[in-house]
């Protein structure tokens, strides 16, 4: 997975900025910036790292099986495509 | 609504809800209603694995150096799997089957169900590796009271909906004197024993299972028991898909893209589900202080479990639209993501295997080239 140079921004909870990489996993992402999510399967199957995504687009890397309501994201499997917007719950 | 292997009835799976409509007749996938159960077989036949791969010999040694309060733990943590995989090896096609209106979810509930089967199948493996007298484990299954009232637990609204559909297909709707008394019995009722049936079986494999799942890795974290942590990292594989697979048929339902009538029974239903996860957390609560009754072992005792309890029943009912139950967000048990990360699966520490793929994507041509070093 290569990311490019063009520079994106995850929102977190309206308050926090990343700045990273398009086409980068969002976990990774997340947890370089120390959001701490929990995950299990990291293959989009098993939900544990479902998030709330207000806006943006993502791709997936293995196609999701696991349950996502609608304005959810699985970050384990997501490429980011876009700016996010996304809520944490702690 | 009686049942009929093949319905000669012409009609239209794309319209037909998830259950209670027509009985499936053609088992056709080209065309879906529900894609994802289709996607969940694919990803299910992809797992497919056999107990007997997994090299558990060494564990045998182990066995027999642990005190008598750790074999008490492992061994009593054995049978509850044991026990549920009994249950869930038979009951989503008993239970669920005579209902469903679809075909891909008709043969995805066969597919998880005929992964049960491998479950249990691997139960024996483990046993007869570590005991010359398995009866001495699975008999006292039934035999024993803490683990007999499990299986009260688990299996109870299986057996409702079970019972309560024969009566149905037997009487019809109508209040009917019967042996067992009089029997109202009408469709409403029916589809809420689906519903709360369906709620049972994720708190069955999201939370117990999930419980069961930490005092398995719990031993193979220090280095013990890892042949079968190998196993319970497969099981724990599929048993994602299938938490995922049950929380699917629920969300479809509540937020009303299947059923209008179960949509509505959903919400009825809210406050009942949210007390059968709170009621599944207690008793799994009461189930690790039978574990740690003699004692602890090291790197897991009866609070922390208790705690892991109490975050996966909430990672769960958010899932299904039921408000957190305990407030707890972060996982005291860490080292539980390193087993249950499918990338790290593997089935002899020899050749690693990889852990999904697709069987339809498997290049099926031999080349010359890729014999190169290949003698007879
Ligand atoms: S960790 Fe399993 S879906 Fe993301
Ligand atoms: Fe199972
Ligand atoms: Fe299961």
């Amino acid at each position: 997975m290569k990311s490019d140079e063009t520079k994106v921004t995850v929102k977190v909870n309206d308050s926090t900025e990343i700045v990273c990489n398009k086409n980068e996993n969002l976990l990774r992402v997340l947890e370089k910036n120390g959001y701490e999510i929990e995950y299990e399967c990291q293959e989009a199957h098993c939900g544990t790292c479902r998030t709330i995504m207000n806006e943006g687009e993502v791709e997936y890397t293995y196609e999701p099986v696991a349950y996502i309501g609608k304005n959810e994201v699985l970050p384990c499997s997501a490429i980011i495509k876009s700016d996010l917007n996304l809520t944490i719950e702690w | 609504m009686a049942y009929s292997t093949f319905s000669q009835e012409k009609n239209d799976a794309l319209k037909e809800p998830m259950f209670f409509g027509n009985p499936v007749n053609v088992a056709r996938y080209d065309q879906q209603k529900f894609e994802i159960f289709e996607k969940l077989i694919e990803k299910q036949l992809s797992f497919f694995w056999r107990p007997e791969e997994i090299d558990v010999s060494k564990d045998r040694i182990d066995y027999g150096k642990m005190s008598d309060h750790e074999r008490h733990i492992f061994i009593s943590n054995l049978k509850y799997q044991t026990l549920l995989d009994s249950i869930q090896g038979r009951s989503p096609n008993v239970a669920l089957l005579p209902l469903v209106s679809l075909p891909e979810l008709e043969t995805w509930i066969e597919t998880w169900a005929f992964s049960e089967t491998i479950h249990s199948r691997s139960y024996t493996h483990i046993i007869r590796n570590i005991t010359n007298d398995p009866s001495l484990i699975f008999d006292d299954i039934v035999g024993n009271k803490d683990i007999v009232e499990r299986a009260e637990y688990t299996s109870r609204y299986y057996d409702d909906l079970i019972n309560y559909q024969q009566a149905y297909n037997l009487h019809g709707e109508g209040v009917h004197k019967t042996d067992v008394g009089e029997l109202d019995i009408n469709m409403h009722d029916l589809k809420r024993k689906l519903y709360m049936c369906l709620m049972s079986v994720n708190v069955l494999e999201a939370i117990r299972f999930y419980v069961s799942f930490a005092c398995s890795f719990a031993f193979a974290e220090r280095g013990l028991m890892e042949g079968n942590a190998k196993i319970i990292k497969l099981i724990a594989r599929d048993e994602q898909l299938h938490l995922s697979s049950t929380q699917h048929m629920i969300n479809l339902i509540r937020t009303g893209q299947d059923d209008p009538e179960m949509a509505e029974i959903a919400e009825e239903c809210k406050q009942d589900a949210a007390d059968m996860f709170k009621e599944g957390a207690e008793q799994e609560k009461e189930w690790a202080e039978y574990l740690f009754k003699d004692g602890s072992m090291l790197g897991l005792n009866k609070e922390i479990l208790c705690q892991y309890v109490e975050y996966i029943t909430d990672v769960r009912v958010k899932a299904v639209g039921i408000d957190p139950i305990f407030n707890i967000t972060k996982n005291p048990i860490p080292w539980m993501k390193t087993w249950l990360a499918s990338d790290t699966v593997q089935v002899a520490p020899q050749e690693v295997e990889i852990s999904s793929y697709l069987v339809g994507q498997v290049d099926s041509e031999v080349n010359v080239e890729d014999l190169g070093d290949f003698e007879l």
